[in-house]
């Protein structure tokens, strides 16, 4: 039974340059599924059901996918993204403590994003940075050795450059 | 060819797994997530034993491994039954008091362990509901997300656009874990309404609508019953008295 | 004459500010005559990220370390004469180095693998075939596909990342199976946290593993390949994507190569955030745009693997050494290393030790010798505790093991393996049963999911494991941890599983006392379990000067100028801010 997709849905107008850049195959799934998270910071169920017609991959399988990989988020998440590093060599070198820190600064927890959905965090694996241990990334921005004290600076100064920027 | 369980000579089938020939001869091997016409997963990992090949004996899952002529397979090793105990108090601790899991548990005489904490729900993640899905072209169900958050679910938990109240997952689940309502209205599964289709001649249920629309398109719908007088008629009619 | 700048801009050092100085070397050195200009180079990564941005003056040999856009006036001004001396490395004795093979951490380093990173710029081809590059693949391809083989196999190389499964076989049995179609893969997937050898090879000379990719292929007779390279990699995605535009560019892929008739492609393919990606056959499933669910190997994958073709997957640093092997000889490659781990092997060494980075060593080295006279030991009062080795699926190695020779056998014999050859150096503040329990939370998100022993015992190993940080363990939990470390050794699907026990058992088997210290006496010997550990501070060594008080994020702190400052227990949180403020040492963790 064919499905009509609604194409013209606020969260799907760009969706189909995306699409159209790829061939109608499944391997190509996750590749299509990482633009739609750089695009729209998000995964819409409007995308899904898109690239499962253009695949020809049906909707669970997609929706499987969407959820089997960290790098893909269902929810929205904030502009700036905190990344606080877990890796072994962090967490030995205090990764912990630099995560209470962010949380405290934001008054959020771990995989939450602030109300006015500026900021979130998230704990993420070894970012492969570990003769720096301890690592935060704040957006695109890597920060090592962080010192106590050290991810309040950080955001405070992210947010400032934010509110700079709007 | 010819193999051997636990001392006992078998026939097998090339192409054969342990499993295929072990149950052709009636042999009993535990197993929860293999069914013959799906694909299989190999994830329950309860049917496991112990392969002896040039002497060293190798654990192997039964239901994947493939015969070869004279091959050598024991049920019940030391190793064997370690492993499988642990399983089935791993499994009772998915499933708490699910008849399919305490048969096992009494066969081989494994009581539960209170220190693994019970899970809400009774699935095992076997697979086999969304391997059957699958296979009948529906694939309305999926396993989302992994690791110990893995579950089974429709997108989103929301009803499903190909799902058609088939109920085959409730069917082929080892533990009988999915929530099929049945009403004389129709029935609720996976958060899905669906409408009984009902035989035009006699008004028995013959499944919901959208499974006869699927198998039978727009056909009026009657049950196999009048289906079949229907052919015995007209053939009275056709040949005469 | 002419000089050369080279400044790192790995990872670690952009991350440090390298891009600053490279533009403030060009924006000053603009000025300068043009007889005396230095080219400045960006290279790859030096592999000795927490001294960065280090900075090359060749040909003088002159290396500066944590240089700072504000330093690159002194270091120009300085060049022909007596160097910068404040941004010289500082060996053991003292003595101020000029060389970077002078420095202690890069003195007995032989580098193969990492040939070219921190030399080349690895955005410049031109730099990779000056050093030889490409000259392996001119060699293999005068040569029978079976001879390639041979080189390897006399080499000795086993897989660099994890599974040390010899090369030369692997290539032998996929170029035994008749297949019209056949791939050649990458795993860039570097997962273990604390390793980033992966990343470094791939950032500073990812031409070296697309030359192995390629001898690999024509090995094989695979006319396809895929780069899997880690979503978090950013850096090292776009120098691949990069080197293998060029490649094509320059006849090293695509059609008839070099006029060989053999033809090859490549692509690379991003990986999604998933450590179980890097099991070769959840690999090949996540190519195949599915969830990267193993599956059961007793076909292997040289003969069915990606789209159920003959594939060879190898690791980028197996790769990058089959250039070299190619050049040099398999025979000379087997002179180094140890009788069943041949070559050299690139270590991480990190976490508490006073010089980390990436060290190339040949197999063979002691795990002291790495530690101690490469690492420099461990920082300011620290104690040497153990080392982790190979990542969530390895095991830690007590102090009276470390004089074991490191190569892939010894290190499984003592319950641990060489994994990817992450080496995290602990001291006496590593509580080790949070280690295990650290890992088992690691494994018990990343594991796919989809077998009993794997999933739900890592789901009770966890249990347990945070009953016992908690205080809240009994010995009968060390019994249960056993049982279902066997459980998921022996019946698990696939690596992920089979290992993740390995560094519950090895901390158990070296370090019970500790595990013990938790269920009896409810106690963290290593003052980190927070559950366990209470802050206060030793009013003889207060000086009240109010320092922790002012850091204390709850306000828990009380006292003043003439009293010395008590900490509300109750109230307490265990960030231990107040401890690491403290300019006395007044605070303790215990």
């Amino acid at each position: 039974m064919k499905e009509v997709v609604a194409l013209e849905h606020e969260n799907t107008k760009d969706i189909k340059e995306i699409l159209g850049k790829y061939p109608h195959e499944q391997r190509h799934s996750l590749a299509i599924l990482q633009q739609v998270q750089k695009e729209y910071g998000f995964i819409s169920p409007e995308h899904l059901t898109a690239i499962s017609f253009y695949l020809r991959v049906p909707v669970s399988e997609i929706f499987s996918i969407a959820t089997f990989y960290k790098a893909l988020s269902l929810d929205k998440k904030g502009r700036i993204i905190i990344k606080v590093c877990d890796g072994t060599a962090c967490h030995i070198r205090g990764s912990a403590t630099v995560l209470e820190e962010c949380k405290r600064a934001l008054n959020i927890n771990e995989g939450e994003t602030t109300p006015d959905g500026l900021f979130s965090i998230e704990v993420v694996n070894c970012v492969g940075s570990c003769a720096m241990a301890p690592v935060v990334i704040c957006g695109e921005q890597y920060f090592g050795n962080v010192q106590t004290g050290q991810s309040s600076t950080i955001i405070t100064e992210a947010k400032k450059e934010a509110e700079a920027h709007e | 060819m010819r193999i051997q369980i636990d001392g006992i000579e078998i026939p097998a089938m090339p192409e054969d797994t342990i499993l295929q020939a072990a149950r052709r001869e009636d042999i009993f091997i535990p197993s929860l997530c293999y069914s013959d016409p799906t694909e299989p997963t190999h994830s329950c990992r309860i049917c496991m034993v112990e392969v002896v090949e040039g002497g060293i004996g190798r654990l192997v899952a039964s239901c994947a491994y493939k015969v070869k002529d004279g091959m050598e397979i024991l049920t019940d090793t030391k190793r064997v039954a370690q492993i499988r105990r642990t399983m089935l108090q791993l499994m009772y601790a998915e499933a708490p008091e699910n008849p399919a899991i305490l048969t096992l548990m009494e066969r081989y005489q494994v009581a539960s362990e209170p220190q693994f904490s019970n899970k809400d729900g009774q699935c095992i993640l076997c697979g086999l509901c969304v391997q059957t899905c699958k296979k009948l072209g529906s694939a309305a169900i999926s396993t989302v997300s992994r690791g110990t958050t893995k579950e089974v679910n429709t997108p989103y938990g929301n009803p499903a656009m190909s799902c058609i109240g088939c109920a085959s997952c409730a069917n082929a689940c080892p533990t009988k874990c999915i929530e099929v309502s049945d009403s004389e209205e129709g029935r609720t599964i996976w958060n899905k309404k669906f409408d009984w289709a009902r035989c035009e001649k006699c008004g028995a249920i013959v499944g919901t609508t959208k499974h006869y629309a699927l198998a039978n398109g727009m056909e009026p719908i009657i049950c196999p019953d009048c289906r079949q007088r229907g052919i015995t008629d007209l053939f009275a009619a056709t040949l005469g008295e | 004459m002419s000089r050369e700048i080279l400044v790192c801009c790995g990872t670690g050092c952009l991350a440090n500010g390298s891009q600053a100085v490279v533009d403030e070397f060009r924006s000053v050195g603009a000025d300068m005559d043009v007889e005396i200009k230095p080219y400045i180079k960006k290279v790859g990564c030096n592999g000795f990220c927490e001294n960065g941005p280090i900075v090359t003056i060749l040909p003088d040999h002159i290396t500066y370390y944590k240089v700072r856009p504000k330093d690159v006036g002194d270091i120009l001004q300085s060049l022909g004469g007596e160097p910068v001396e404040r941004l010289l490395y500082e060996d053991d004795n003292g003595k101020r180095v000029h060389s970077r093979e002078e420095n202690p951490f890069y003195a007995t380093q032989l580098k193969i693998a990492l040939r070219n990173t921190g030399i080349v710029d690895p955005a410049n081809i031109e730099e990779y075939l000056q050093t030889g590059g490409y000259l392996g693949l001119k060699k293999a391809l005068s040569m029978t596909q079976s001879d390639v083989i041979a080189e390897i196999e006399t080499s000795g190389l086993r897989g660099r990342g994890g599974g040390g499964f010899p090369t030369g076989k692997k290539w032998r049995s996929c170029f035994q199976v008749e297949s019209d179609v056949k791939y050649m893969l990458c795993n860039g997937d570097e997962g273990d946290p604390g390793a980033f050898m992966d990343r470094s090879i791939m950032e500073g000379d990812p031409h070296s593993v697309l030359e192995g990719l390629i001898i690999g292929a024509y090995a094989i007779g695979a006319h396809i390949g895929f780069l899997y390279i880690r979503d978090e990699y950013g850096l090292a995605l776009t120098h691949v994507q990069a080197a293998i535009d060029d490649a094509r560019e320059r006849g090293y892929l695509g059609r008839n190569i070099l006029g060989s008739g053999f033809d090859f492609d490549c692509e690379i393919v991003r990986g999604g955030g998933a450590f179980v990606c890097g099991e070769s056959s959840a690999l090949m499933a996540s190519i195949e745009g599915k969830v990267g669910e193993p599956r059961v190997k007793y076909i292997r994958s040289v003969e069915k693997g990606l789209f159920d073709k003959p594939t060879v997957l190898n690791n980028v640093e197996t790769l990058a050494n089959v250039p070299y092997i190619l050049t040099h000889g398999g025979a000379e490659y087997a002179k180094l290393g140890t009788e069943g781990s041949k070559g050299t092997k690139v270590f991480s060494l990190v976490g508490k030790v006073n010089r980390t980075g990436l060290v190339e060593v040949p197999m063979g080295v002691t795990l002291r010798e790495l530690v101690f006279e490469i690492g420099g030991g461990i920082p300011g009062n620290g104690r040497f505790k153990a080392v982790q080795t190979g990542g969530p699926s390895g095991g830690c190695i007590p102090e009276s093991l470390m004089d074991i020779p490191i190569d892939f056998d010894t290190l499984k014999e003592k319950g641990s393996m060489m994994g990817s050859g992450g080496i995290i150096v602990m001291d006496e503040t590593t509580c080790m049963v949070d280690l295990a329990r650290y890992y088992v939370k690691f494994l018990a998100g990343e594991s796919c999911g989809k077998c009993t022993p794997c999933r739900e015992g890592l789901r009770c190993m966890l249990e347990i494991l945070n009953r016992i940080c908690d205080g809240k363990g009994e010995m009968a939990d060390l019994d249960l941890l056993e049982t279902l470390s066997y459980t998921a050794t022996q019946a698990s699907l696939c690596e992920l599983g089979k290992t993740a026990a390995n560094p519950v058992m090895s901390t158990i088997t070296y370090f019970r006392d500790e595990y013990e210290e938790h269920i009896k006496n409810k106690r963290c010997p290593a003052g980190a379990c927070t559950a366990l550990i209470e802050f206060t501070v030793i009013p003889e060594k207060c000086k009240k000067c109010g320092i922790c008080a002012k850091n204390c994020p709850v306000d828990c702190i009380s006292g003043d100028k003439n009293i010395p400052y008590v900490i509300d227990q109750q109230e307490c949180i265990k960030c231990g801010n107040c401890k690491a403020k403290c300019p006395f040492d007044a605070i303790v963790s215990e």
